[in-house]
């Protein structure tokens, strides 16, 4: 079929279909991709540069013209107590959180691929958590781990173990914050590594089998190797989004005790709007920009390389 | 001491049948009941049976002289016409945190009919309305004819110059409604969120009105069981001693022998730590933002001690006070498991509901304890309303007679009545119906009409500062560090945000 | 044996994870059945109800609180934006997978970052910006940010969707004359269809939960979604009405579960699409 295109001005390749090589008119391009590009312009970049140029002044909602202090925010930042108090905090709830769920999420994979009757329905309640609402997930587990009569302190007790302060103590309260992350997202990994598991070329298992490796031998030689791309992506994508969510902390603990569970994201939201401290929010969020790009630049690659590499 | 208690009880008796012969009002009554140590629940049962019969003598005296003499001066101004701006939209600005948005929603068709004036409310959460409110009070051109700002930031928004004048309109009786009473808003309430002197900067001071108290207020009480006070022999506590003594003797493995918001929530701060240290004499702040002294005294004696009493009824409180919120301290009340507290009044409402509550029969208050010598008073919460400048002239007094038919006597008693929010007027508080249904009340208002706001309301970071104080305090009642290391803490951390703010040089 | 023994086990595991993952919105639902006063003093609660109580919160929340107005707003806003973010990803991920331009790959991984964009960063800017183009408290104030919020995402996963198409198909029908714009309209939309199904339900889930953009430019009830009418209810300073809050939870929920064991074949597809095959 492609071989039928008369082509005569680009340089063809053996084996590439032929009008994804032609060089396509700009007009086209541009009536494709010009929507979307200059909609994000409108309202992604913009608003994110318009936050780099806040970030440079001493804006408060109280007097709405900052003046430019330069860099002055960020010196600010760098010395202060509560900002590496939350740098902290994030890197010990992403940390925590996504290996909890990678290694939970791989798991449970391994297991639906048993294939067992009705799990299919179980599969439907895993894959719930993650759509709710973060602020209706922080109330439902505030209600569940209630210290007085949640459901959770009763049924540790009436097994005799001593139920901890959950969102009490700054020592818990970040567990707790870990624990309930781990609820709503480990679905995400399970899903997409389980999704992977569906696909595995069936002959390498077989092959393996006749070789006579075990079950053990199978798992870490064949199967999680095979796993491993989807694996990263889901932890990738998991960080990245535990690194700027700020819902769950609202709904379950308002980064208390004691700011213990205060991560960026939830220090620039109380800054910028309880505190109508703009200037100061905005660089505190623009830190976590640029960890991001950092991040998203360095991880991305991985991913977008495997774009091009799909069957 | 039984020769006391007998003086006492004398004492009331003769103040229950002054009220009752009309000797003394209902206010000067409950003011001194209070003193007495009478519970709500008495005088409720008292203002009750005094009726409609007298309410406040000597202020409606003033006020009526105020209309009088105001009549006069307008002249040819005419008789009050409720329909004069029939047709006019007047659209507010105010909290969508509360229930008050709710209580005026459900009295729009009712303004319309009577007044003729259409409202639109517009209800952002806190944080989007502090913004709002600061940006629509610089635009040139009004976005809304009427704002309901927090009390606790009178300073910035009224101080800013950004709100009419209204003793022009209070004063004239073809614009106001007779039946307003601008006399019976709480002195204290006044002071917080209307009266203001722009020339010297100073928040109740002089006679300039420039916003009136609604749609609600409120302060801080003292909540007690009294049936496990009575069992045991107790007494309210009046002083913090005794506080600590009935939290102690009360305390079994069923019920804590009192509570306290401990965990980081802003009424850890405001609430607990605040009433305790202004009641045994501390100050908060000296100097003033002006002359760039403005200095925090959180390393006082007072500061530390009212800190120290918080940590020394630790092992009196629930074993998770240090959890405990605004939600958690009420649920805990109202199943029974707190023998005694101090709270915003606010909580009332659901406590002594039987649908909501397990102690409704059995709970009462009276005024916070307070050291010797002072009067129990506590940090003043509420809000205020007031007409922007910048509204266009021809609609202000359409916005007046809207302003003023949302502050009425009797929207005031609906917001009561119907979601128990926390009353703005003296009769309403005093109101004998409302009394018979809610017998907390007289306690609230007296408490709302002793109530002081806390001093670092005049600055812009009043929630920075405050939340600084809930989480040195929280940690301190965790056990990570020592009353006088929070408190030295809270010194260290203000003072960087007042020297940055340019208050204290 | 052995192998039987194994078997029983793994269903004892599944039940146990079954009990996990449902467990919490059980004990929520159970919670939505009670008064206040119950859910506080009765530990655990029990499973006898009164159905007016039942009745009453519901109808409390449903009617006094609004949520059918909330859930009203809520559809409205995620419909429109999820259309308008299709309208305008799908021909930019039909020019990211089948045109060879200069930089592909580097607008592609830009565009894309922006799915990683902190919500915090950019909130206040927004709303400063729909409110000075007169759009605040409005539908379009939350529709055009919506779209800006899901537009990384949907190009994302429509460019799996499209690179899966035979190119064959298109390069056909370019040869019957066809023009670009034309092939993506007559052929390969049809064939996509699945695909937009599935940027659509990830685009309308990311957009119904959104609440900080949302917290700003709505200012009155009448506007408010669900999730701000959800926030609204726990407020910090008010005594917390649990009955209420986990029917809140329940009304919100009951819906996303349907949805999910629905779409449960989408969701999958979109996770996976575009990134891991």
């Amino acid at each position: 079929m492609a071989g039928a295109v008369p082509q005569t001005t680009a340089p063809a390749g053996p084996t590439t279909p032929v009008a994804a090589r032609r060089l396509v008119p700009e007009r086209d391009v541009a009536l494709l991709l010009g929507p979307c590009v200059l909609y994000l312009i409108a309202f992604s970049l913009f608003p994110l540069l318009y936050s780099l140029y806040i970030s440079f002044t001493d804006l408060r909602a109280a007097d709405s013209t900052g003046s430019f202090i330069g860099l002055g925010n960020y010196a600010e930042l760098l010395s202060d107590e509560f900002f590496w108090n939350a740098t902290f905090n994030t890197a010990v709830m992403v940390g925590a959180a996504v290996s909890i769920q990678v290694i939970l999420g791989t798991a449970l994979a391994l297991f639906f691929n048993l294939h067992l009757r009705g799990s299919w329905f179980v599969r439907g309640a895993l894959i719930l958590p993650m759509l709710l609402t973060p602020i209706v997930v922080g109330v439902m587990w505030r209600a569940l781990l209630n210290p007085d009569w949640g459901i959770v302190n009763w049924g540790m007790e009436l097994v005799g173990v001593d139920p901890p302060n959950w969102l009490g103590s700054t020592e818990w309260a970040i567990r707790t914050l870990i624990l309930v992350d781990v609820w709503q997202w480990t679905p995400f990994v399970f899903l997409i590594v389980f999704a992977r598991l569906q696909v595995l070329p069936r002959d390498v298992f077989e092959a393996a089998q006749v070789d006579g490796a075990g079950r053990l031998g199978m798992l870490s030689r064949i199967t999680l190797p095979l796993l491993m791309p989807a694996i990263t992506f889901a932890a990738i994508f998991r960080a990245i989004d535990a690194f700027r969510s700020f819902d769950l902390v609202y709904g379950l603990s308002y980064g208390g005790p004691a700011r213990a569970t205060t991560t960026l994201s939830f220090l620039a939201f109380q800054n910028g709007f309880q505190f109508q401290n703009y200037g100061y929010a905005a660089a505190t969020a623009y830190v976590m920009v640029i960890m991001l790009i950092v991040a998203t630049t360095v991880l991305l690659r991985r991913i977008a390389v495997r774009r091009t590499d799909a069957p | 001491m039984d020769q006391q208690r007998a003086d006492r009880d004398d004492l009331a008796a003769q103040a229950i049948s002054d009220v009752l012969v009309g000797r003394m009002t209902r206010r000067q009554f409950v003011q001194r009941a209070t003193m007495l140590g009478l519970s709500g629940g008495v005088i409720a049962a008292v203002i009750a049976a005094c009726g409609g019969a007298n309410s406040s003598p000597s202020r409606s005296v003033a006020a009526s002289q105020g209309v009088g003499a105001s009549s006069a001066a307008s002249g040819a101004g005419g008789a009050y016409d409720p329909m004069k701006y029939a047709g006019t939209k007047i659209r507010i600005l105010m909290t969508g945190d509360e229930n008050d948005h709710r209580a005026l929603g459900d009295k729009v068709g009712q303004l319309k009919e009577e007044t003729g004036i259409d409202l639109e409310i517009t209800s952002p959460a806190l944080g989007p309305l502090i913004e709002k409110t600061l940006q629509v009070l610089k635009a040139p051109e009004a976005e809304f004819e009427l704002i309901n700002y927090l009390g606790f930031l009178t300073t910035q928004q009224v101080g800013g110059g950004y709100f009419e004048q209204l003793n022009a309109y209070i004063e004239d009786p073809a614009e106001t409604d007779p039946n307003w009473d601008f006399e019976d808003f709480a002195d204290s309430n006044l002071k917080n969120v209307g009266i203001y002197d722009l020339e010297n900067q100073k928040l109740g001071a002089g006679s300039d009105v420039y916003g009136i108290p609604g749609l609600h207020s409120g302060s801080v009480v003292y909540f007690y069981r009294k049936d496990l006070f009575d069992a045991a022999g107790l007494q309210p506590a009046k002083t913090w001693d005794e506080f600590r003594a009935a939290a102690e003797k009360l305390h079994t493995d069923e019920v804590a022998g009192c509570s306290f918001i401990g965990a980081n929530d802003f009424s850890l701060a405001t609430v607990d730590w605040y009433t305790r240290f202004i009641t045994t004499g501390g100050q908060l702040m000296t100097g003033s933002p002006t002359t760039k002294d403005f200095k925090p005294n959180l390393n006082s004696p007072e500061a530390v001690g009212a800190l120290q009493m918080l940590i020394d009824v630790l092992p009196f409180a629930p074993e998770n006070v240090t959890t405990y919120g605004f939600a958690e301290n009420v649920d805990a009340f109202s199943t029974g498991k707190i023998a005694q507290m101090i709270f915003w009044s606010t909580i009332a409402g659901p406590v002594f509901n039987p649908e909501t509550s397990l102690v409704a029969e059995t709970t009462d208050v009276t005024p916070v304890p307070a050291g010797p010598g002072q009067t129990p008073r506590a940090i003043l919460g509420g809000w205020g309303v007031g007409i922007p400048k910048n509204v266009d002239p021809a609609v202000k007094p359409a916005a007046w007679r809207a302003l003023t038919w949302i502050t009425s006597k009797e929207m005031n008693k609906y917001f009561v009545e119907a979601y128990q929010i926390d009353a703005s007027r003296d009769s309403t508080f005093n109101d004998p119906e409302l009394v018979a249904k809610f017998p907390y009340l007289p306690v609230a208002g007296e408490a709302n009409a002793n109530a002081q706001p806390i001093e670092t309301t005049i600055l812009n970071d009043f929630f920075a500062m405050n939340d600084v104080m809930n989480v040195e305090f929280n940690k301190a009642l965790i056990g990570d560090q020592d009353a006088a290391s929070a408190c030295a803490n809270v010194q260290r951390q203000w003072e960087a945000i007042l020297r940055k703010a340019g208050a204290l040089a | 044996m052995i192998r039987r023994l194994e078997r029983g086990a793994a269903y004892v595991l599944l039940a146990v994870i079954a009990i996990l993952g449902f467990a919490p919105f059980i004990y929520l639902l159970v919670l939505s059945g009670k008064r206040r006063i119950q859910i506080l003093a009765e530990v655990p609660p029990s499973l006898d109800f009164d159905w007016e109580v039942v009745a009453r919160n519901y109808s409390e929340v449903i009617q006094s609180q609004g949520m059918l107005g909330f859930a009203l707003n809520s559809a409205i806003v995620v419909g429109t934006a999820t259309i308008i973010s299709l309208v305008i990803a799908v021909p930019a991920a039909y020019a990211f997978s089948r045109l060879r331009f200069r930089g592909s790959n580097t607008w592609a991984s830009t565009i894309l970052s922006f799915r990683f964009m902190p919500p915090v960063a950019v909130a206040i800017p927004i709303f400063l910006m729909v409110r000075s183009v007169g759009l605040g408290n409005s539908y379009p104030g939350l529709i055009l940010p919506y779209v800006a919020f899901t537009l990384p995402l949907i190009v994302w996963i429509m460019i799996g969707f499209f690179d899966e198409i035979p190119r064959e198909i298109d390069d056909a029908a370019l040869v019957d004359g066809c023009g670009r714009v034309e092939v993506l309209w007559r052929v390969l939309l049809p064939l996509a269809r699945p695909g937009m199904i599935v940027a659509a339900i990830f685009g309308a889930i990311f957009i119904w939960n959104e609440f900080l953009v949302a917290l700003y430019v709505v200012n009155s009830r009448g506007l408010q979604t669900v999730t701000l009418g959800a926030a609204t209810l726990v407020s910090a300073q008010r005594p917390i009405d649990w009955n209420i809050a986990a029917t809140v939870g329940i009304v919100t929920v009951i819906p996303i579960f349907l949805f999910s064991l629905f779409i449960q074949r989408y969701i999958v597809r979109g996770i996976t699409s575009g990134a891991v095959r």
